[in-house]
């Protein structure tokens, strides 16, 4: 099955998602308007920190609201579009791929495409302080670095839900590393030095998600830009390959689940 | 017999979760790495002087111990499960039962609760001791700051509860769950003490039940005064008094709603 006709079944199960969600009007709105709100707190209270503060290791305010738009965009973009992808552990451990593989479509995209209410409040709300940060002459810009951003998020995601291929009931150990992630992405990188720096940089790839990008936006530098773009790359292929080796291991099971 | 079934379902399910210890250890992995980079944090904010509110780096680490380790109670599970069970109708099952549902949930989970807190404060304190050493606690602090940790719990407890019966209503609670996280982080002193706040928002969230599960605990065990434990006690007990009326009168009106059908 071509790329091309894999692009256009997630279009056309994007839509149906989105309708779906349509008949949900006051709880969509509820959750997004929630997310909307959950994240002006998050703001709210690192506002008080560097008002109180002034700078944290040459990090300003406007820093601050720079990762948060980079952050809220790429985090909201995956879970809008893949949500399931957190939830695969799940459908691992339990049997719930069986009713993938049987469809003739490719089985990691179609059991991780799901829209997430939440997800779509963090994009409306990346999109709201991205411009009132960043200056519009990088919006292209600050475009292509979420679409990374975004994928690095997705890929660390895939990796540590396909470990329970190979651990059995791995829920406790993809949420916390999830959690790890958007708590390590959401603190101004200049706080991390040596050891924790590069362990950002490594196993627990927060920083490629927020204080890269927000590096390259303040002050645009080829050297990282490429170095994101090639980790993108990485790591693409990296959550593509385990998956592949994982779904060798995949043992379907009797019992009967409930798709939700 | 009338507290012994709780006393009861309290040992079943703890025997239960220690199914759960791989779970535990994790989330003290997570408790450890969010330490580090709290410390990060507060190193850097410290660099050019001692006293930040009245806290010394220590002291702050220290209150950072207790707040993360309240903040790491299994509140979403509750949440999950009360949700599930309402959304579900298995709640029907529940009403025949000789206990009151909510306090049945209560004595269920308490041990998890405890035995979770305490793997995940010993993981604190160990890091809180490598980075910034010990700092001098105050006895009766220690011995009275546990029993308002415990009170926290109560509270946390009755907060899930009220979103989790919001579900008779909500086809989705979590979004309440993420507003409360957030009024916790910052009107609660999750990750500074309520001293740091400007004072347009630190008078409103002294009297606030957000700060009775982290602040006073937190601030009791690491700066004690017999003035501010009777404080500490006063807001808990009368949160958790407004609060237990508060998840009757919404469980009553919420399971009026459940229609029981044969079969």
């Amino acid at each position: 099955m071509g790329v091309k006709q894999e692009i256009s079944y997630l279009i056309e199960n994007i839509k149906f998602n989105l309708a779906s969600a349509m008949e949900y009007k006051f709880n969509f709105l509820f959750m997004t308007t929630s997310m909307i709100l959950n994240n002006v707190f998050l703001l709210l209270f690192w506002w008080i920190l560097f008002d109180k503060f002034k700078e944290m290791n040459g990090w300003m305010f406007q820093d601050f609201m720079m990762l948060m738009a980079v952050v809220s965009v790429a985090i909201g973009l995956s879970r809008t579009l893949f949500y399931n992808a957190r939830k695969l552990h799940k459908n691992i451990s339990e049997g719930g791929l069986d009713y993938y593989i049987v469809l003739p479509k490719s089985i990691l995209l179609n059991s991780i495409v799901k829209i997430d209410y939440a997800g779509i409040g963090d994009l409306v709300f990346g999109i709201l302080i991205g411009v009132l940060a960043i200056d519009p002459i990088n919006y292209p810009l600050f475009i292509v670095l979420v679409i990374l951003s975004s994928i690095i998020y997705t890929s660390f995601i895939l990796i540590i839900n396909s470990s329970s291929f190979f651990i059995g009931k791995g829920e406790s150990l993809s949420n916390s590393l999830e959690l790890g992630i958007i708590v390590f992405s959401t603190y101004p990188f200049s706080l991390f030095g040596g050891l924790s720096r590069f362990l950002l940089l490594t196993i627990i790839p927060a920083g490629f998600v927020g204080g890269i990008p927000v590096g390259i936006l303040k002050s645009f530098n080829w050297q990282w830009f490429l170095i994101l773009l090639g980790f993108t790359v990485l790591i693409a292929l990296l959550a593509y390959l385990i998956f592949r080796i994982g779904l060798k291991r995949y043992e379907s099971g009797n019992l009967i689940v409930v798709r939700e | 017999m009338t507290l012994g079934k709780y006393y009861h379902i309290g040992k079943i399910n703890l025997q239960n979760s220690l199914a759960y210890i791989i779970d535990f250890f994790i989330s003290s992995g997570l408790v450890i790495m969010i330490m580090l980079i709290l410390i990060a944090l507060w190193r850097v904010l410290y660099q050019d002087r001692n006293i930040i509110a009245g806290f010394t780096l220590a002291q702050m680490i220290w209150y950072l111990v207790i707040t993360e380790s309240i903040v790491f109670m299994p509140l979403r599970g509750i949440i999950r499960e009360i949700e599930g069970e309402i959304k579900s109708g298995k709640i029907a099952y529940q009403l025949n039962k000789p206990y009151n549902y909510i306090a049945a949930k209560f004595f269920s989970k308490i041990g998890f609760a405890l035995l979770r807190w305490a793997i995940i404060f010993t993981a604190a304190v160990f890091i809180a001791w490598i980075f910034v050493g010990p700092i001098q606690l105050n006895i009766y602090g220690v011995f009275f700051g546990i029993i308002s940790i415990f009170l926290s719990f109560v509270l946390s407890f009755l907060i899930a509860c009220c979103i989790a019966i919001m579900a008779f209503w909500l086809e989705e609670v979590f979004g309440l769950y993420f507003m409360y996280d957030k009024m916790r982080f910052i009107l609660g002193g999750f990750l500074f003490p309520l001293d740091i706040l400007p004072l347009w928002l630190q008078i409103p969230a002294r009297y606030l039940p957000f700060s009775a599960i982290l602040y006073y605990p937190a601030k009791l065990f690491v700066d004690f005064s017999p003035e501010f434990m009777a404080k500490t006690f006063f807001f808990q007990l009368s949160w958790i008094l407004v609060l237990i009326i508060l998840v009757s009168i919404l469980y009553r009106i919420g399971i009026k709603k459940v229609s029981i059908n044969g079969g």
